[in-house]
Order: structure tokens, then C-alpha cells, then sequence
């Protein structure tokens, strides 16, 4: 256990440092000039370069990525161009929106992919369920969030389209709604949070869904012609007994990594989806930040997603010594 | 012996293809002989356009009729017309970033599992490195960084992309230079290049061509999401990703302007999924 | 449809289990064959009934059949009738079937390894059995003689070794008191001394329990040292039945008597090529009016191949046979004796290999971040001299390091001290266990055979011939030259092994396990072969097995290994009749064999 968690803090640093080597070296990229950019359009040369020494740009690199390593440490992301707020303070304004929703998808899509591949192998698909569930995985994100929006909002009217609450100024303890709605006293403040997340969490949820449940089923085929399965059978349990108890575990492995591979694209469709739905969180703040070539807020909000990444592969990989108590952390 | 039923029946004969099209069953079949119809299709696109993709020839904003099969856009060019051309700037690039990808990719991952030792140990580590890192996001802020451009959403997928064909074509060297086949093939004085080509290449190929087709789709839902995000090339140029995003507002007025080239994108990675899933299927057995 | 004599006595006692013309279809990638055509067959309580077959032979689809569990990826079409224990189960719904299994019929499986669920703990997994409380697992694991029942009971099936989990398997099956045990090849995976331990245990607990056990086996020894009946199986029919001494002395049917013949044992005549069965199972062809057997039997008349021959009385012993010519049979044994002896080997005073103070260890367990690992010793200094000319075997059990000195030998690996010392610029050649596993599935047979012809094409006449000729010596048709490695047989490919070990001959051949998963005629055919090639190619040869038999059979001297060192060399016929190592000893005595064999 001990050796488990020195290995996985080593290597979360060795990935962090990888990040913020690659970070650096995109920031130091820019075409404009960002001393310019700080002294404003038409300062004089002078202040410019007094700004250039004033911001250390005209030291060798790798004290400035020595700086900047340590300004990461210390939690400075840098100034956000757009915003003109600094990009720490902007992320942990959007931060709790984006989580709740990244969140709600992954468990839906856990779900659905649980409930997909169970069926799918109790009732063994036809070429229909196929397309269908190869239909679903090459929807693209914007497609499906649009489709999602357009009927359910737009035609049909059940559910809200746009944003995340209908309440104007409320605001929570933790900032994820759902959660504060209980906390606080108010379920009609957690229902009505519920009913904000459910069309972009579906549109998130849908390709997870597929891709873990599709990875899921093959596991599940697999181990399901075992000799212990077959074991299990002999004994007389019912065959909903034989895959809950010696199939599911046993193929959980997989689809768990799948479910981690998931979440590193769930990165990029957050945008989309935040972006179709008007979701107040990184996702829509990053495409806002693309649309004003805002680069230290893209960056920062880079390393964020980094950090929440080495989270969930982590507990992933703790998820699959539990199911599997041969893999030893 | 190994306790499988009517085993005895000789497995698998030589190549054909009516067995490989039996194998990846009639839907998936589809797939694997639409991807080099539509590859035909996107080399020869400019010459089949019904009309000009970059001129006014009808009306703004026409719905879908029998003369455009795809209404016109807000300033009267042929929908159709410019997703054919779309379907180009998107499946060739994604072509391209496989092939590119594959190359260097699988090439590494040769090299390193075949040398063994100290270097593998270091490529491997490279290459898991490069795996656990948040990929989308990176490619997104490269993209940021260096300016749009379908150049540069090509590199950056690329540079996050080759590892996977590292680590598939590493894996199966390994497993397949511990194989009995393999060791026998040594005892009997087989060296070099000559065991690489006709021992171990061969086995290795079918991984890679399964990880490739499977990952088309991928890279072209990629490349529209760069393109979605206005990453990709600047504002005329018809690349389906950001035709759909310039027309977002449009939804609830003229449908067809951000669905349809969102719907052919969705055609594309339906055939490239049906045509990975097929071979899959064909070459594994599964 | 036929009446046992010889169960007249029982006659009163409902028998347990009445199969009647059951047929069962399997369809593997689209095709169907029938892998189980009309069989008949009835067990009683407390009888032990050897199901024989070679691998092919339906004997395994059999099992599955009686309990249900016949894959349903090939579509399985089973027709006929079985009644276990008064209630019929073709056509039943799946909650008769699962009541059945759960009350009246269990199986063993083939390979402990497999059955147990990795993610579980056997307490977790004996509890879903019928009968499974707490005492009864303990009980039960204590019955089948595991020394720590709790210990046993909180693990996980991989700390347990397979002896263990057989014994584990066998009490979960046995625990829910079934009617019926069908255990199917359990044996095969283990070593010999284990073996033996396992048949005990099951011929204890039948007596008993008052169960039938089904033993599906393709080893008429280990068939006979447990059975009271034996059904012969022969491409999904059976082929002859009866008391199990009464087939072993007076076989009735050419193929019983063919199996019987080519076993070998501690007694076998080693100074002469052993018998074989002619040929190989020929693919299903319709049989459906003729005798399966007939195109690889030698007493075969045109009616055989006309007349699918029934299940009747025989006339050598109290059982049933379906033979048109019965009576045929018992010459074929008088045929046997007068195959030409070996010539003798010149085996000259020099060495072709020698083998000094070689030792090596393996890295075990997981690695740790930095790559480090914990290491074990395979083998402890050895040393060992095989002269050119002769045939050394190498006797052990699994995890003795028999297969790491055969690769240390081939220059596959590298000792970790000690040194190696090969007398011929030619290295020596391998065959390896799994004939199908070292050919490469996309090369033709001849490609690979001709690799050793080092700068030879194989489009060259001169090629093309050295390869006819390699192929012709190993006793394969040079037409099999562009096939590939799956359009042939386990035995062919087994031939095509030897060819390209042979076509430039090595000084030295050596052989892991080469018949460790064959049937007993596929076995005794290639002992024939190895024997027949070393002595006319004048090789040196390495035989590694963990079967003393064969070692005996094919040996100028037997090398016993245990835990990484030799503790006996010797000539085979004193190493049995003398064994100088209480380890040799418990081998020898672990020996499965016929009681009508010999007087052993």
C-alpha cells in the first residue's frame, strides 16, 4: 500500500512536471509579445522593455521555467487577457459547475454502459441493436447535443436548455447545486438543478456509455465462456446469479480503463456541451477563451484538467485492484 | 484435449474474402467497403461538386430541394456542394493523421520491442507518459498556442496519437517473440530482417490494422471538435466542424445549415466505427 | 437398447442415469456436425463408468450434454433422451435444468486452474452450492484431505496449487451430493504423484456417497485403475462397452483393441517399435451408413462400408460391440509381436553435449517501480553429459526446471554459471511441446521445413526436393508441402516439427514434452518416429517429459531432476527396477497400469 502510493505520487508528478514542461513551452510561443501586451498598445519602447525586465522575460529559459514552476506551486496561473482577473480566481468561480456536471456524466454513463452491456449480452443483440449502439458512438458531441436540445428544449419544451439554475442568486456552500439544494434546506433548488443537468449530462453520458458499455459486453463475453463460469453454472445458480456474482467482477478490469481513457476525452466534449447549453462552467469559459486567443486562460485551465485526470485514473486503478484482488496496488 | 467440443474441425483455412465479409457480418461489411468509396470520393471531390462551392448560385437560405439537395447558406452557395468538399478537408485529414501516426508510431514501437532492454525500458516509459496525459486538452491548447489551422490541429492529434500504435505494435512483438513459432523459427537459422518479415511482421499487422480502423473514426470526431471549436481552418473554408458552429444560431430557423454537415460527420465515423468493428471481428474471430 | 448380462444382479436397483439414443449437433462457424451420433448408456449408484476416447471422440461434448452446459455459441441440437434420476432433461426448461445441477449432477473439470473463480474466496464459492454451510465447507475441504481447511476456505484460488484446487473443486462437487459426478480428465493437469492421490480420493468418496462417477479419459491405465464399466468412444459413437477387465483382456472391437495395444507402459517391450493404431481420425465424413472406423481399421471388409454397424452382444466378453466382424478382432493382437527390433546405437565414448555446474534462477513476483524483482533457483548445478549417438531423458515433475535446462542446452537462454559445452558447429535442434503452437500459422509447411536449407529456394528444383525428401522421411505426403499448418492434423504438424529439425540432420534433437498432450496412439507414433530418426540419422538426443513410460520407451539412460538438481542417472531398465531415490520411487509407484497388462 505504502509502495502503492510513493509510486502513484511519483508518477503524478512526473506527469504534473510533463504538463507544466509543456504548458510552459505553448506559453512561450506566443506570437505577441506579452510585455507588450502588459504596457498596452502604444507605450513607448522603453517602458516595454523596462515591462520585459520588470516580468524576468529577458532571463535564460530555464530560470523562467524555474519561475513559473514555482508560481505554479503556489497556485498563480497568471492573468487571464480576457477577463483581466487572475485565471486561479476565474477557475474556482467555474470550477464547481463543470465538476458537478463532469461528475453527473460519468456516473450516468457508468450507469448506461452497466445496464447497456448486461442487456445486450441477456438478450443476445440483432443488427439493429448494433447499428443502433454504433450509431450512438459515432454521433459527434455537437450533433447529439444539439439533436438533445432542439427536441426536448426547443420542440417539446420538458426540460430547460440553457444554464444550470433557474434561481438567479442563490449560492451554496460547496457550489455544486444538487449537493447545496439538501444542504441548505431547499429541494426545490436540488430538483431544479437536477432538471438543468440532465440534457447536457445525457449528451456527455452517451458516448462514455457506449464506449465502456461496448468494452464491457467484449469483457463480458469473454469471461462469460470461462471454465469457472462454467464452474458456476454446475452448481445450478440461475444465470442472472452467474453474471452478477463471476461475470461482472471479473470483467471489470477493462471497461475501467475504458472508463478512464473516457474521461480524458470528456475533457474536449465539455466544451462543446457547455458551449450548446450555455453551462456556466471551464468548459464554456475555455471556448471563450479560444474565441479571444486568451492563452494563459486555456493553459491554466489545462493544468486543472490535468490534476482532476491523475485523480480519476487513480481512483480507477483503485477500483480495479477492488475488483480484482489479484492486481496489488 | 483442451475440453472444447467439436474442435477437431479444421479451423480457418486460407485468406478469402467471401469468409472475411462472412466474418464481419453484412452491416459491418458495409463499413469496410464504404471507407475506400468515400476515400475515392474525397481524392476526387472538387471535381464532382454539382456547383461551385465557393460561389453565390441561387438564393440565400433555401431549404433542401431537388435542384440543391442540401439548400443553399446565407449567401447562396450549394450546401452540398460545400460538405463534399468539407468531407475532403475532414476524411483525408483524418487518412493522413492515421497513416503518419501509424508509421512512426508502429515504427517505435518495432524498434524498442525488438531491441529490448535498457532502450525499451526508457520508450515504454515515453510512450505511458504520453498516455496518461489528458490528450484532447493538450492538442486543444497546442492548436491555441500556435494559431488555428488544419496543419496545426493535424500535428498536435498526431503528436498525442502515435504512442497508441507504439504500445500496440511493442505489445504484440513482445508476445510474439516469446511465441514457440517465433523461437522456433531462430533454432532453425532464421536472422535479421528475414525473421522480422516473415516471422514477426506479419503477426503484428493485423493488431495495428485493427487499432488503426477502429481509431478513424476517432481522429475525424477529433478534427471536427478542433474544427467545432474554430480551431481548425479560418472562416470560408467549408470544414463541417466549423460549418456547423458558424450556424449554431440558425438552429431553430434553417435547420439543415448546422445539422447537415453535423449529420454527415456522423455518417463518416458511422462507416469508419462499422468498418473497424468488421475487421475486428474478421481478423480476430471474436 | 442393449441389456448388460453382467448387471443382471442390479437389475432391481433403478439405474441413476439412462441415456437413450442421444444425439447432439454442433455448429462451429456455420457448419454442423454431429459430435454425439445415438448413443446409449445406463449408470447405476456407486458405479464408476470410464468414458475413453481420443481427443475428438465426443467424450468431453458428452459431459456437457448431461449437464446442460453445452456451449451455446455452437448452437447446440441435442435430440434423444437422458433421465437423471427419474427426470427427463432433453427438451427440459431451464429450471429443471438448473435443479438438476444443483441437486443430482456435478462435474470436475479437465483443468483446475481454470474452474475456480480468481475473484473470490473458495468459501464464497463453496457456500453457492447446494449444501454449502459453514461446517459442511469445512467438513468437506477437510474430507478431501486439505490440511488447513479455514486457511484454504479464506483464499483466494490463486495461492492454492493445482492439486490443491482439484481438491477444492472435488469438494464443492461433492458436498451438494449429487447422483451423478462427472469428472472429465481430471487428472491430466497435474503430476503423477497427485494423480494418484486424486483417483484415491474419488473412488473413496463414491463408496461412500452412493454416486455414479462419469471419468471421461483418453487413458485406458488411468481408466482401468478406477472404473468398474468402460464405454469406448469412437467419433461420437460407442463403439464397445463392458466390465472394464473384460475389455482390457478380450477387447472386441479393432479400435478398443488398437488402444489397448498402442499403450505403453512400465512394461512395455522397449527393444521394438511399439504399436500404433494405423493412421489418423479422418475428418467427419457422412458416415451415417458405414462405420466410423472403417477407413483406419485393418480388418475392415467392403460391408463396413455400407452398414452402420449396431450395439450388439459380444461374443469375446459380457458387454456389447458394434462390429460386423467381431470375431476378426482377436487376431490383430497375434499380428502385433512381430515388428522388427531397434538396431543397435554406436554410441561413441566422446560427448555432443556437456553440461557443467550450470545453475539459473528466475525473477519472481511482481516488479517493483525501479524494476528490481526477487529471484528463485530452477537449477542448482548441474551436470550432465549426453554422448553423441545417444538418447538421454530428463524425469520430472512440474517446477523442476526440466524445461529451462532443455533451453539452457538449446543456447535459448543463458546459465547463470556454469558452462555449456555443444561438440558441433551445427547447433542442435528443438521440438517443442505444442507441434501447431511452432508453426507459423501464415507460412506453408514446406517454407518453414526449408528455412534450414539457409540460402536454398524453395522455387528451386534442388529446394523443392530436399523439402520432399525431409517431408517423406517423417512419413507425410510431400503434397501436404503448401499447406498450411491449420489445414493439417496435430499429428502432421507434429511431423512437419520433426522435418525441419531433420532436413539438415543436427547432431543433437532435443524434445520438451513432446507427447505431453496427445492421445496414447499420437503418442506412441511419435516415440516410434523419434526412435526410428535418432538411430538413422545417428542424432543425440534430449527427451524431457514428467512421463517415466515414455522416458523408458525412448532412453538410453534416465535423468531424474527435482527442485533444480539430478538425483538420479542411470540406465532405464535399473533406474525401475532399482530406484536409488526415494523421489524415483514415488514416481514409479504413481504409475497408473492396466491390472490384465502385465504382472506388475
Amino acid at each position: 500500500m505504502l509502495a502503492y502510493l510513493t509510486k502513484s505520487i511519483v508518477g503524478a508528478v512526473v506527469v504534473l512536471l510533463m504538463m507544466s514542461f509543456i504548458v510552459f513551452g505553448l506559453q512561450s510561443m506566443i506570437p505577441a509579445d506579452p510585455a507588450r501586451a502588459v504596457a498596452g498598445p502604444n507605450a513607448p519602447p522603453e517602458t516595454v522593455e523596462a515591462m520585459r525586465k520588470q516580468l524576468g522575460l529577458d532571463d535564460p529559459a530555464f530560470v523562467q521555467y524555474g519561475r513559473f514552476l514555482s508560481r505554479l506551486a503556489h497556485g498563480d496561473l497568471g492573468t487571464s487577457v480576457r477577463t483581466r482577473q487572475p485565471v486561479s480566481d476565474d477557475i474556482r468561480q467555474y470550477l464547481p459547475a463543470t465538476l458537478e456536471l463532469g461528475l453527473a456524466s460519468i456516473a450516468l454513463g457508468a450507469a448506461l454502459a452497466l445496464v447497456m452491456a448486461v442487456l445486450q449480452f441477456l438478450v443476445p443483440g440483432s443488427g439493429g441493436i448494433r447499428l443502433a449502439m454504433v450509431g450512438v458512438g459515432s454521433t459527434p458531441i455537437f450533433l447529439s447535443a444539439l439533436l438533445l436540445s432542439y427536441f426536448f428544449w426547443f420542440r417539446l419544451g420538458w426540460l430547460p436548455g440553457s444554464g444550470r439554475l433557474g434561481y438567479r442568486d442563490f449560492a451554496g456552500p460547496t457550489g455544486l447545486n444538487l449537493l447545496d439544494g439538501i444542504l441548505v434546506g431547499r429541494p426545490d433548488v436540488s430538483l431544479d438543478a437536477l432538471l438543468h443537468m440532465i440534457l447536457p449530462a445525457l449528451a456527455l453520458a452517451l458516448p462514455i456509455g457506449i464506449a465502456v458499455g461496448r468494452s464491457l459486453n467484449g469483457a463480458l463475453h469473454e469471461v462469460m465462456s470461462q471454465p469457472y463460469v462454467r464452474t458456476a453454472r454446475g452448481k445450478g445458480l440461475s444465470e442472472t446469479k452467474v453474471l452478477l456474482r463471476h461475470g461482472l467482477r471479473n470483467a471489470a478490469t477493462a471497461p475501467l480503463s475504458m472508463l478512464g481513457l473516457q474521461v480524458r476525452l470528456l475533457f474536449g466534449n465539455l466544451l462543446i456541451v457547455e458551449r450548446v447549453f450555455g453551462w456556466p462552467g471551464l468548459g464554456l469559459y475555455t471556448v471563450q477563451a479560444f474565441a479571444s486567443a486568451d492563452l494563459p486562460a486555456v493553459l491554466g485551465v489545462a493544468i486543472v484538467f490535468g490534476i482532476l485526470y491523475i485523480l480519476v485514473n487513480t481512483l480507477i486503478e483503485i477500483g480495479q485492484s477492488i475488483a480484482d484482488p489479484r492486481i496489488s496496488l | 484435449m483442451t475440453g472444447r467440443p467439436g474442435q477437431d474441425t479444421p479451423a480457418r483455412p486460407r485468406f478469402n474474402w467471401r469468409d472475411f465479409f462472412r466474418r464481419a457480418g453484412w452491416l459491418e461489411s458495409i463499413g469496410i467497403v464504404g471507407v475506400p468509396v468515400v476515400t475515392v470520393l474525397a481524392v476526387l471531390a472538387p471535381w464532382i461538386t454539382p456547383f461551385d462551392p465557393q460561389l453565390r448560385v441561387a438564393g440565400a437560405y433555401l431549404p433542401p430541394s431537388a435542384g440543391h439537395w442540401f439548400g443553399t447558406d446565407e449567401i447562396g452557395r450549394d450546401l452540398f456542394s460545400r460538405i463534399i468538399l468539407g468531407v475532403r478537408y475532414t476524411w483525408l485529414s483524418g487518412l493522413a493523421v492515421i497513416g503518419f501516426t501509424l508509421i512512426v508510431g508502429s515504427l517505435v514501437g518495432l524498434i524498442s520491442g525488438l531491441m529490448g532492454g535498457k532502450v525499451d525500458l526508457v520508450v515504454e516509459r515515453i510512450v505511458d507518459l504520453f498516455i496518461v496525459l489528458p490528450s484532447t486538452l493538450i492538442a486543444l491548447a497546442f492548436v491555441a498556442a500556435v494559431g488555428p489551422g488544419l496543419v496545426n490541429t493535424m500535428i498536435a492529434l498526431a503528436i498525442f496519437w502515435w504512442p497508441w500504435y507504439a504500445r500496440i505494435s511493442h505489445d504484440e512483438i513482445r508476445r510474439l517473440k516469446a511465441r514457440p513459432h517465433v523461437e522456433a523459427a531462430r533454432m532453425a537459422g532464421v536472422r535479421g530482417p528475414r525473421l522480422l518479415l516473415r516471422y514477426l511482421l506479419p503477426g503484428v499487422v493485423p493488431a495495428l490494422l485493427i487499432g488503426a480502423s477502429l481509431d478513424l473514426a476517432n481522429v475525424i470526431m477529433t478534427l471536427s471538435l478542433m474544427s467545432f471549436l474554430g480551431l481548425g481552418l479560418p472562416a470560408p473554408a467549408p470544414e463541417l466542424g466549423a460549418m456547423t458552429s458558424r450556424t449554431l444560431d440558425s438552429l431553430t430557423v434553417h435547420w439543415w445549415l448546422p445539422i447537415l454537415p453535423a449529420a454527415i460527420i456522423f455518417f463518416l465515423c458511422l462507416l469508419a466505427n462499422l468498418a473497424g468493428d468488421g475487421i475486428r471481428a474478421a481478423l480476430r474471430g471474436a | 437398447m442393449v441389456k448388460l448380462s453382467h448387471r443382471m444382479s442390479r437389475s432391481a436397483t433403478e439405474p441413476v442415469l439412462a441415456v437413450k439414443d442421444l444425439s447432439v449437433i454442433l455448429s462451429r462457424e456455420g457448419r454442423p456436425s454431429r459430435v454425439i451420433d445415438n448413443i446409449s448408456f445406463d449408470m447405476f449408484p456407486c458405479e464408476i463408468v470410464a468414458l475413453v476416447g481420443e481427443s475428438g471422440s465426443g467424450k468431453t461434448s458428452i459431459g456437457l450434454a448431461l449437464q446442460g452446459l453445452l456451449p451455446r455459441e455452437y448452437l447446440p441440437r441435442v435430440a434423444g433422451s437422458i433421465r437423471l434420476a427419474g427426470t427427463e432433461l432433453v427438451g427440459a426448461g431451464g429450471r429443471t435444468w438448473r435443479s438438476a445441477r444443483r441437486h443430482l449432477v456435478r462435474a470436475i473439470p479437465q483443468d483446475p486452474m481454470g474452474a475456480l473463480n480468481p475473484t473470490m474466496t473458495i468459501r464464497h464459492q463453496m457456500r453457492e452450492s447446494n449444501g454449502g454451510s459453514e461446517r459442511s465447507i469445512k467438513d468437506w475441504l477437510a474430507r478431501t484431505g486439505l490440511a488447513d481447511p479455514d486457511r484454504i476456505a479464506d483464499a483466494l484460488p490463486h495461492r492454492l496449487s493445482g492439486g490443491q484446487r482439484q481438491r477444492v473443486l472435488i469438494a464443492m462437487a461433492m458436498m451438494a451430493r449429487p447422483k451423478l459426478l462427472i469428472a472429465d480428465e481430471p487428472t491430466t493437469a497435474l503430476d503423477v504423484t497427485i494423480q494418484a492421490q486424486i483417483l484415491d480420493l474419488l473412488r473413496d468418496l463414491t463408496r461412500e456417497q452412493q454416486t455414479a462417477i462419469l471419468f471421461v479419459t483418453h487413458d485406458l491405465s488411468v481408466a482401468a485403475s478406477l472404473a468398474d464399466r468402460v464405454l469406448v468412444l469412437y467419433a461420437g459413437r460407442i463403439v464397445e462397452m463392458g466390465r472394464i477387465q473384460d475389455v482390457a483382456r478380450n477387447a472386441a472391437h479393432p479400435y478398443s483393441a488398437g488402444l489397448l495395444a498402442a499403450r505403453f507402459d512400465l512394461d512395455s517391450d522397449r527393444r521394438r517399435p511399439l504399436p500404433t493404431l494405423p493412421g489418423e481420425r479422418a475428418p467427419l465424413i457422412n458416415v451415417a451408413s458405414a462405420c466410423s472406423y472403417a477407413p483406419r481399421c485393418p480388418i475392415a471388409q467392403p460391408d463396413c462400408m455400407a452398414i452402420r454397424p449396431p450395439l450388439e452382444a459380444a461374443s469375446a466378453h459380457g458387454g456389447a460391440v458394434a462390429c460386423l466382424h467381431q470375431e476378426q478382432t482377436p487376431l490383430l493382437s497375434t499380428q502385433r509381436a512381430d515388428a522388427k527390433p531397434w538396431p543397435a546405437v554406436a554410441v561413441q565414448e566422446t560427448a555432443a553435449l556437456r553440461l557443467s555446474n550450470v545453475r539459473k534462477t528466475y525473477p519472481t513476483g511482481t516488479r517493483s517501480f525501479w524494476g528490481r524483482r526477487q529471484s528463485q533457483p530452477v537449477l542448482r548445478s548441474v551436470n550432465l553429459t549426453i554422448k553423441p549417438g545417444e538418447c538421454v531423458a530428463l524425469v520430472g515433475e512440474s517446477g523442476a526446471g526440466k524445461s529451462t535446462l532443455l533451453r539452457i542446452a538449446a543456447g535459448l537462454e543463458a546459465p547463470e554459471s556454469g558452462t555449456v559445452t555443444r561438440f558441433d558447429k551445427l547447433g542442435p535442434q528443438v521440438v517443442f511441446q505444442d507441434p501447431v503452437a511452432t508453426l507459423t500459422p501464415w507460412l506453408t509447411i514446406g517454407e518453414q521445413i526449408g528455412e534450414r536449407l539457409r540460402g536454398v529456394s524453395l522455387d528451386s528444383e534442388y529446394g523443392r526436393r530436399r523439402v520432399g525428401e525431409a517431408i517423406k522421411l517423417v512419413g507425410l505426403d510431400p503434397v501436404l508441402m503448401d499447406a498450411l499448418p491449420a489445414e493439417i492434423s496435430v499429428g502432421q504438424c507434429q511431423r512437419a516439427v520433426l522435418a525441419r529439425a531433420v532436413i539438415v540432420p543436427p547432431s543433437l534433437l532435443l524434445c520438451d514434452e513432446p507427447i505431453s498432450a496427445m492421445d496414447v496412439s499420437l503418442a506412441a507414433t511419435t516415440l516410434n518416429l523419434l526412435s526410428d530418426l535418432r538411430r538413422q540419422l545417428d542424432m543425440a538426443m534430449l527427451f524431457v517429459t514428467h512421463d517415466l513410460a515414455a522416458a523408458r520407451i525412448i532412453a538410453d539412460r534416465i535423468a531424474v531432476l527435482k527442485d533444480g538438481e539430478l538425483v538420479e542417472v542411470a540406465d532405464p531398465d535399473a533406474i525401475i527396477a532399482a530406484p536409488q531415490s526415494a523421489y524415483t520411487r514415488s514416481l514409479i509407484a504413481a504409475m497408473p497400469s492396466l491390472p490384465a497388462g502385465g504382472g506388475r
